[in-house]
C-alpha cells in the first residue's frame, strides 16, 4: 500500500513538474542565472545626463562624512554582486560616505531580504539603495520609507512596477540596448557574407526563455537591432522560431526575406536541451551567425562548438556571440571560439548607485541611469577598463 | 512414531500486561504429525516463536536431540534442522521459484550466483516431493497452492528434522490440501517431526497423530487422534460443543421475490457470462475452486473491478453499476474476503468503522455527529455481540472475528438488504465461526439475502440454502441444497471446458 | 487447476520472457523514432548532432543506473539530480580554485556521490525515514551545500586545450578536430558490470528480493537494512561518475542547479520496466530507457517543435511509462 501511495506521489509529481512547464529545479536554475544578468525591463529609458549627476555629486564634496548610506541587493555570493559592490566601495572611499551592503544568502530568500531591510530602515540612513527580489513583499516598507523621507534608489533591476513616487530612480543595464550592441557586432563581421550569398541567410538566436523580461529584452535587442542594419543596406528579414520573440520583434519583416533570424527556447532550461538547439541551428544550411543571449545559452554554443568545429571566428566558420562572462565564455573568447559577448558593468553600477545615493539625499532630482555595457573581444578583453568588468 | 526429538517443558513467556505463555509443553516425536490447536489468541504461534527464536522465553527448557537448545534467532533454528513454514506466504514474487527456494543461501560459483546448480537443486527437491513446478517460474505466477509446494521445498531443503506448518491450508483448495497431505505424510514416513497448526477439524483427524490443545495461553492436554472425536477436541478448545450437521433444506418459501438477478455478466478474463438470481431471505452460496472466478464475480457485481457487459436488476428493476458507490446506493454490502486489505481500516474505531459506508447520515452541519455515531456503532455492538470494551476501541485490537462483525455492522449500519460475504470465517477460529454463522441466519431471517463465497465445503453445505458452483469463470452448477452432496460440489467444481 | 497464471501465445514466448515485453516494445518505439527523427530532421542525421545527443546521454545513464537501484529496494533517491551538480561543483571548485591536481577533484567528485549515498542509505535503513521523503531532504541539502562550497559561483571545469581537459577527453577524444564519443564505452562498461552486480551476486539478488517482499527478506535470514543501503550507495556513486560525464560533456554548472534531472533519471528508469513499486528492474532497460529519453529530449527541437510543445510529449510519454507501471502491479497483485 505504502508503495503504491508512493508511486502515485511520484507520477503525480512528474505530471506536475512537466505540467507546471519547467519544474522546480528549473526556476532554480533561472534564478542562479539571473544572478549573473542585470534584469531589468521596464526601465529603459536610459538618462541622458548620467555624467552631470556624478559630476555633480562629485563637486559637492563638502559635507558628505556625515552621509550614511544602506544597499540590499539581491544577493553577495555571486560574482557579479562582488563587482558591484567593488564599485560600491571604491566610490565610497572617494566621496568619504558610510555605505553599508547586505544580501540574502539566495535569490529566493525573501524573508530575509525583508528583514534586512527592515533593519536598514531602522538604523535611519540618509538613503536606501535596493534591487528587491519581490516588490509585494517590500511595499510597506516602500511606503514606510517614504514617510520616514529616506530616498530609495533602485539598482540592478530595482524595484519593479514599485508605487509612482516611492523609487527615485533606477540604475541598471539597458537589457535591449545590450542586446543591439551584440547585433551591430555581429552584423559587422557578417556584412560581406551576407552580400556575398545567393539564397537566404540565417543568424541564431539562443535564448534561454521567453519568460525572462531581461533574458528577452536581450534577444529583442539583438533582433532589432541586426533587422534595422539589414533593411538598412537593402535586405529583407523574417523572424521565425519562438513565438513570443517574432510577436515582440518591432523590426520590419517580409515573407521569403534573405535575412532570416531564427530564435530557438528550449523546453527547460537544462544544457542537453540547449545544446540540441544549437545542433539544430547548425544544421540549417544558410546558418551565418548565432547568439546566446545569456550565460547558459552562451555555454550551450561554446559546448556545440567542441563537437562541432565549424563554429568559430575564421571565414567560413559561424560566427558566435554571447552574453555576460564566466571562465567557459572568457576562455572561448579568447580562443576564437566567440567573436565576443557583452558584459554588463557592475562596478560602473556600484560607482553609480553611491553617485545617485549621495545626490538623492542632497534633495537633487534624480534620474534613472543606464549603466551600460561593454564589447569585449579577444583584443580588448585584457584593457582594465574592460577586465574589471569581466569575472571567471 | 519414534523416539522423542523435541521436548518444551514449562514454557513461559510474559509481555507487558500479558501472560502469553503459561508453563505450555509439548512433546514431539519423529515420524509423528502433532496438531497444535486452540482459539485465536491461545498462544500457538507464540509457543512457535519462541521455539524458533524469534521470542525469548521467560523460563522452561526446549530439548531438541536430546540436548537442551536455545536459538537465538530463526536462522540459528533453520540451521540446526527447526523450519516453519509460515501462515502468510513469504514469498519473493518477482524471483523464480529456485531464487525463492534458496534464498540467503545460494548456490556460488566464484563471486557469483550459480543459478543452473540452483534450478538443478529446486528440480530434485521437487522430483523428491513428487510435485511438478517449474524452477525457472516466476513465483508470482503460480497459484497460492503451488506457491505454498515451494515454502515447503524451501523447508525441506534446510535439511529440517521438525517442520512446523502454521495453518498451510487455510488458502488452498480442496485437492491442494490432499497434495498437501501426501506430501505430509511423505515427510512423515522418512521420520520427520511435523507441528501442524490449523482451525479445520476435519484435517486434524484425517492428518494428525496426536493434538495437543492450548486455551488462554496455558496447556489442556494432548491427545491421540484417533481415540477422541471432533467435539472432544473442541470441548478442550472452547469448552463447549458447536459443531453443526449440514443443512438439510431451504429455508426460503418456493415464490419469495427475486431481490437480485445478474445475467451474462463478463469481467476480464475471471468472468465468463455468468448468471444467478438471489431471492428474499436466502444464503446464496458459491463454491468452486480457487481461483474459480467467485471473488471476481462479486467485485465485478459490486463495481470494484471493471465488467464488459452484463445486466444487473435489483427488485426487478434495471440497474447501473460501474463504482463500489453505486453497489451500496443500490443495497450491495461487499464483505471482502481480505477484511485487513478492504474491509476496515484497523487503526480506527469500532465506531468509525461502523459508520464509514454512511458517514453522511451522521453528521451535523460540517462536522461528524460523534454521539450519534457512538449510538449506532453501540447498537450493532449489542446487537451482533461484538466483544469490544466500547465503541471507541481501535479495531486493531480486536480478535479475527470481532473485527468481522464490525464490518457486518458497516453493511448494516448503511441498510444493505443485500449482503456480499466473501470468506466470511476464513482466519477465525470454532467458537467465533460458529457466532458468524448464527448472526448469517439472523439476518436472513430479518430478510436479508446473502450471497456466501466459501473454499469451506462444510461451511457451504452447512449455511447455504442453495449452491452456485463456479470453473474457470464459468458457472458450472447450480444445486438446491436438498439435492447438494460433496460430491456433486466437486464433480461441477472441476468441469473444465 | 493450470500450473500458471495464464497468458497469451507471444507473452510466454521464452524469448520475450527472457528479455522482458515491455524492453522489446520500448526498444522497437526507440528504433521507429529514431527512422522517424532522421527521415524528418536533416541535421538528426549529422554527426555533431549524434555527439549531443551522446553527451545528454552518459550522465543520465550514469543517473538512471544508480536509481534503478533504489527503485527496485522499493525506494527512490531524489537527491540525484541535484547531487550531480553538488559533487561536480566540489570537485570542479578544487581544480580550478584552489589549484589542486585534476585527478584529486575527480577522486573528490566521486566521493562526495558515495559519503552522499552513504548517507541517503543511513537515514533509509537505519533511520526508517521514508525514502521519498528522506531523500528530497538530502536534495534540498546538496543544493545548498553546493552554493556554499563554492561561494555561490558557478564553475566551469578544465576545458579540451587546456593542460588539465584530459578529464574530458575521457569522455569525448579530439583526433584531428573530430570528436571520438569514447564515453560510450564507460557507460556500456558501468551497465554490463552494474547488470551482473544486479543478476549474478548476492548483494544483487537481496536488493531485488527487499523490493520484492521486505519482510520474507528478513526472515530468509537477511540483513535487509545493509543492503538497503547498499542501493543508495551504489546511487551516489553512480552520481558521481554521472557529476563527471555531466562536467565533461557541458563543462559549466551552477549551483543549486540540476533540479529535475532526477525525474528524467527516473522516468527514463520506469520507460526501461523498472517498477516503482521494487522488485522488478533491470540496467539493460533502464539504458534503452535512456535513450529513449535522450533521443525524445534531442530530436523534438530538431523538427522544428517549440518548445512547449516538447514538454506536452515528454509528459505524456511519462504518464504512459507510469501508467504501463500501475498496469503491470495490478496483474502481479491478482
Amino acid at each position: 500500500m505504502k508503495k503504491k501511495i508512493l508511486a502515485a506521489l511520484l507520477s503525480a509529481a512528474m505530471v506536475a513538474t512537466l505540467l507546471a512547464g519547467c519544474g522546480g529545479g528549473n526556476d532554480a536554475a533561472e534564478t542562479t542565472t539571473d544572478a549573473e544578468e542585470t534584469t531589468e525591463a521596464e526601465d529603459t529609458t536610459a538618462a541622458e545626463d548620467t555624467a552631470d549627476t556624478a559630476e555633480d555629486a562629485g563637486e559637492t564634496t563638502a559635507d558628505l562624512s556625515g552621509m550614511s548610506f544602506e544597499i540590499v541587493s539581491k544577493g553577495l555570493q555571486h560574482q557579479y554582486w562582488q563587482a558591484v559592490l567593488n564599485g560600491v566601495n571604491s566610490r565610497a572611499e572617494e566621496l568619504g560616505v558610510k555605505v553599508n551592503f547586505v544580501g540574502p544568502d539566495n535569490e529566493s530568500n525573501i524573508d530575509q531580504q525583508v528583514t534586512q531591510l527592515t533593519n536598514a530602515l531602522n538604523s535611519n540612513p540618509t538613503a536606501i539603495g535596493l534591487a528587491a527580489l519581490s516588490t509585494e513583499s517590500v511595499m510597506k516598507l516602500l511606503q514606510q520609507a517614504k514617510e520616514s523621507g529616506i530616498p530609495i534608489i533602485g539598482f540592478d533591476s530595482g524595484v519593479p512596477d514599485a508605487p509612482e513616487g516611492s523609487v527615485l530612480a533606477n540604475c541598471s543595464t539597458d537589457n535591449y540596448a545590450a542586446g543591439g550592441i551584440a547585433a551591430e557586432n555581429v552584423y559587422a563581421a557578417v556584412a560581406d557574407r551576407i552580400a556575398a550569398a545567393e539564397g537566404t541567410v540565417r543568424i541564431g538566436v539562443v535564448a534561454q526563455d521567453n519568460t525572462s523580461e531581461s533574458v528577452v529584452n536581450r534577444g529583442l535587442g539583438f533582433i532589432d537591432k541586426f533587422g534595422e542594419l539589414a533593411a538598412a543596406d537593402g535586405y529583407t528579414v523574417s523572424v521565425t522560431g519562438n513565438d513570443t520573440y517574432i510577436n515582440r520583434a518591432t523590426c520590419e519583416v517580409s515573407d521569403d526575406a534573405k535575412v532570416i533570424i531564427d530564435v530557438r527556447v528550449p523546453a527547460s532550461v537544462t544544457s542537453d536541451l540547449s545544446l540540441a538547439d544549437v545542433n539544430a541551428l547548425l544544421g540549417e544550411e544558410d546558418i551565418l551567425a548565432l547568439y546566446g543571449s545569456n550565460e547558459h545559452s552562451a555555454n550551450a554554443i561554446i559546448s556545440a562548438a567542441t563537437n562541432n568545429p565549424i563554429i568559430g571566428t575564421g571565414d567560413d566558420q559561424v560566427i558566435a556571440a554571447g552574453f555576460d562572462s564566466g571562465a567557459n565564455q572568457l576562455e572561448a573568447v579568447r580562443n576564437g571560439v566567440l567573436l565576443g559577448s557583452i558584459t554588463q558593468a557592475p562596478v560602473a553600477m556600484g560607482e553609480t548607485l553611491v553617485d545617485l545615493l549621495v545626490a538623492a539625499a542632497q534633495g537633487e532630482t534624480v534620474e534613472d541611469v543606464d549603466t551600460g555595457c561593454q564589447w569585449y573581444t579577444a583584443e580588448n578583453m585584457d584593457d582594465p577598463e574592460i577586465a574589471q568588468n569581466l569575472y571567471e | 512414531m519414534g523416539d522423542v526429538i523435541l521436548t518444551m517443558k514449562g514454557i513461559d513467556k510474559s509481555f507487558p500486561g500479558v501472560h502469553a505463555l503459561d508453563h505450555v509443553d509439548l512433546e514431539l516425536r519423529k515420524g509423528e504429525v502433532h496438531a497444535l490447536m486452540g482459539e485465536n489468541g491461545a498462544g500457538k504461534s507464540t509457543l512457535m516463536k519462541v521455539l524458533t527464536g524469534i521470542y525469548h522465553k521467560d523460563s522452561g527448557t526446549i530439548t531438541y536431540e536430546g540436548r537442551e537448545v536455545e536459538f537465538s534467532n530463526p536462522r540459528e533454528a533453520q540451521d540446526a534442522g527447526i523450519v516453519i513454514v509460515h501462515q502468510e506466504l513469504n514469498m519473493l514474487g518477482h524471483l523464480t521459484v529456485a531464487q525463492n527456494i534458496f534464498i540467503g543461501r545460494e548456490y556460488m560459483k566464484g563471486k557469483l550466483i550459480d543459478d543452473k546448480k540452483m534450478n538443478e537443486e529446486a528440480r530434485k527437491l521437487f522430483d523428491q516431493l513428487g510435485i511438478d513446478i517449474d524452477p525457472t517460474e516466476t513465483m508470482s505466477r503460480l497459484t497460492v497452492g503451488k506457491q505454498q509446494m515451494c515454502e515447503i521445498a524451501k523447508a525441506i531443503s534446510h535439511e529440517a528434522k521438525v517442520i512446523v506448518f502454521d495453518e498451510p491450508s487455510a488458502a488452498l483448495t480442496e485437492a491442494e490440501i490432499e497434495e498437501l497431505f501426501k506430501i505430509i505424510r511423505d515427510l512423515r514416513n522418512k521420520q520427520m517431526g511435523i507441528i501442524y497448526i490449523s482451525h479445520r477439524m476435519d484435517e486434524i483427524k484425517v492428518i494428525t497423530d496426536r493434538v495437543t490443545v492450548m486455551r488462554d495461553g496455558g496447556y489442556v492436554g494432548t491427545l491421540i487422534t484417533k481415540d477422541c472425536t471432533k467435539d472432544d477436541i473442541i470441548n478442550m478448545m472452547v469448552g463447549r460443543v458447536i459443531y453443526e450437521d449440514p443443512k438439510t433444506e431451504s429455508a426460503v418459501a418456493k415464490d419469495a421475490p427475486v431481490v437480485l438477478k445478474v445475467e451474462h455478466l463478463n469481467a476480464g478474463r475471471m468472468v465468463k457470462d455468468v448468471s444467478f438470481e438471489l431471492r428474499k431471505g436466502e444464503i446464496l452460496g458459491f463454491s468452486g475452486l480457487m481461483g474459480a472466478g467467485r471473488t471476481e464475480t462479486m467485485r465485478a457485481l459490486f463495481g470494484a473491478d471493471p465488467k464488459q457487459s452484463g445486466d444487473i436488476y435489483v427488485n426487478g428493476e434495471k440497474i447501473e453499476i460501474r463504482t463500489p458507490q453505486d453497489a451500496v446506493q443500490h443495497g450491495i454490502g461487499y464483505l471482502s474476503e481480505d477484511r485487513k486489505r478492504y474491509g476496515i481500516v484497523v487503526d480506527k474505531s469500532v465506531a468509525e468503522n461502523s459508520t464509514m459506508a454512511s458517514l453522511e447520515n451522521y453528521m451535523k452541519g460540517m462536522f461528524i455527529d460523534k454521539k450519534k455515531e457512538n449510538d449506532v456503532a453501540q447498537k450493532y455492538v449489542e446487537l451482533l455481540r461484538t466483544k469490544t470494551p466500547g465503541v471507541d476501541q481501535l479495531v486493531v485490537n480486536l480478535s479475527g472475528g470481532n473485527q468481522q462483525k464490525v464490518v457486518i455492522a458497516k453493511w448494516l449500519v448503511r441498510n444493505c438488504d443485500i449482503l456480499i460475504f466473501d470468506e466470511p470465517t476464513r482466519g477465525i477460529d470454532v467458537g467465533a465461526k460458529s457466532e458468524i454463522y448464527q448472526l448469517m441466519n439472523e439476518l436472513v431471517e430479518e430478510g436479508k439475502s446473502i450471497i456466501m463465497v466459501s473454499s469451506e465445503m462444510t461451511e457451504i453445505l452447512r449455511m447455504s440454502d442453495r449452491i452456485v458452483v463456479m470453473c474457470e469463470g464459468r458457472k458450472t452448477g447450480e444445486l438446491g441444497i436438498e439435492e447438494a452432496t460433496q460430491e456433486r460440489i466437486m464433480h461441477a467444481a472441476t468441469l473444465r471446458e | 487447476m493450470t500450473d500458471k497464471k495464464k497468458g497469451n501465445a507471444f507473452t510466454d514466448n521464452p524469448l520475450v520472457r527472457a528479455v522482458g515485453l515491455q524492453k522489446i516494445v520500448v526498444l522497437l518505439v526507440l528504433l521507429l523514432m529514431i527512422i522517424f527523427f532522421a527521415a524528418v530532421s536533416k541535421t538528426f542525421r549529422q554527426y555533431p548532432t549524434i555527439l549531443g545527443i551522446l553527451d545528454g546521454t552518459y550522465y543520465l545513464a550514469f543517473l538512471a543506473m544508480g536509481v534503478t537501484f533504489c527503485l527496485i529496494t522499493g525506494g527512490v533517491d531524489l537527491s540525484i539530480g541535484t547531487g550531480m551538480f553538488c559533487y561536480a561543483l566540489a570537485g570542479g571548485f578544487l581544480i580550478t580554485h584552489k589549484d589542486m591536481p585534476v585527478i584529486v577533484g575527480i577522486l573528490v567528485t566521486l566521493l562526495c556521490g558515495l559519503v552522499m549515498g552513504t548517507i541517503n542509505g543511513l537515514i533509509v535503513s537505519r533511520g526508517g525515514h521514508a525514502p521519498f521523503l528522506a531523500t528530497l531532504c538530502t536534495m534540498m541539502i546538496v543544493r545548498g551545500l553546493g552554493a556554499i562550497i563554492t561561494g555561490g559561483a558557478s564553475i566551469t571545469w578544465p576545458s579540451h586545450s587546456s593542460p588539465n581537459g584530459w578529464t574530458r577527453m575521457l569522455f569525448k577524444l579530439p583526433v584531428d578536430r573530430t570528436m571520438y564519443p569514447v564515453g560510450i564505452i564507460w557507460v556500456i562498461l558501468a551497465a554490463i558490470l552494474l547488470s551482473i552486480f544486479l543478476n549474478k551476486t548476492r548483494p544483487g539478488r537481496y536488493i531485488i528480493a527487499i523490493g520484492s517482499n521486505k519482510e520474507a527478506t528478513r526472515l530468509s535470514g537477511i540483513n535487509v537494512a545493509n543492503y538497503q543501503m547498499l542501493a543508495y550507495i551504489i546511487s551516489g556513486f553512480c552520481t558521481g561518475l554521472a557529476a563527471l560525464a555531466y562536467s565533461s560533456a557541458y563543462q559549466s554548472m551552477a549551483p543549486s542547479g540540476g533540479g529535475g534531472i532526477e525525474l528524467n533519471a527516473i522516468g527514463a528508469a520506469i520507460i526501461g520496466g523498472t517498477s516503482m513499486s521494487g522488485g522488478s528492474g533491470s540496467i539493460a532497460g533502464t539504458i534503452i530507457g535512456v535513450c529513449f529519453m535522450s533521443v525524445l529530449q534531442s530530436g523534438l527541437p530538431m523538427i522544428d517543435l517549440q518548445a512547449n510543445y516538447q514538454q506536452i510529449i515528454i509528459g505524456i510519454v511519462l504518464i504512459v511509462a507510469v501508467y504501463i507501471d500501475v498496469l503491470k502491479n495490478r496483474k502481479l497483485a491478482r
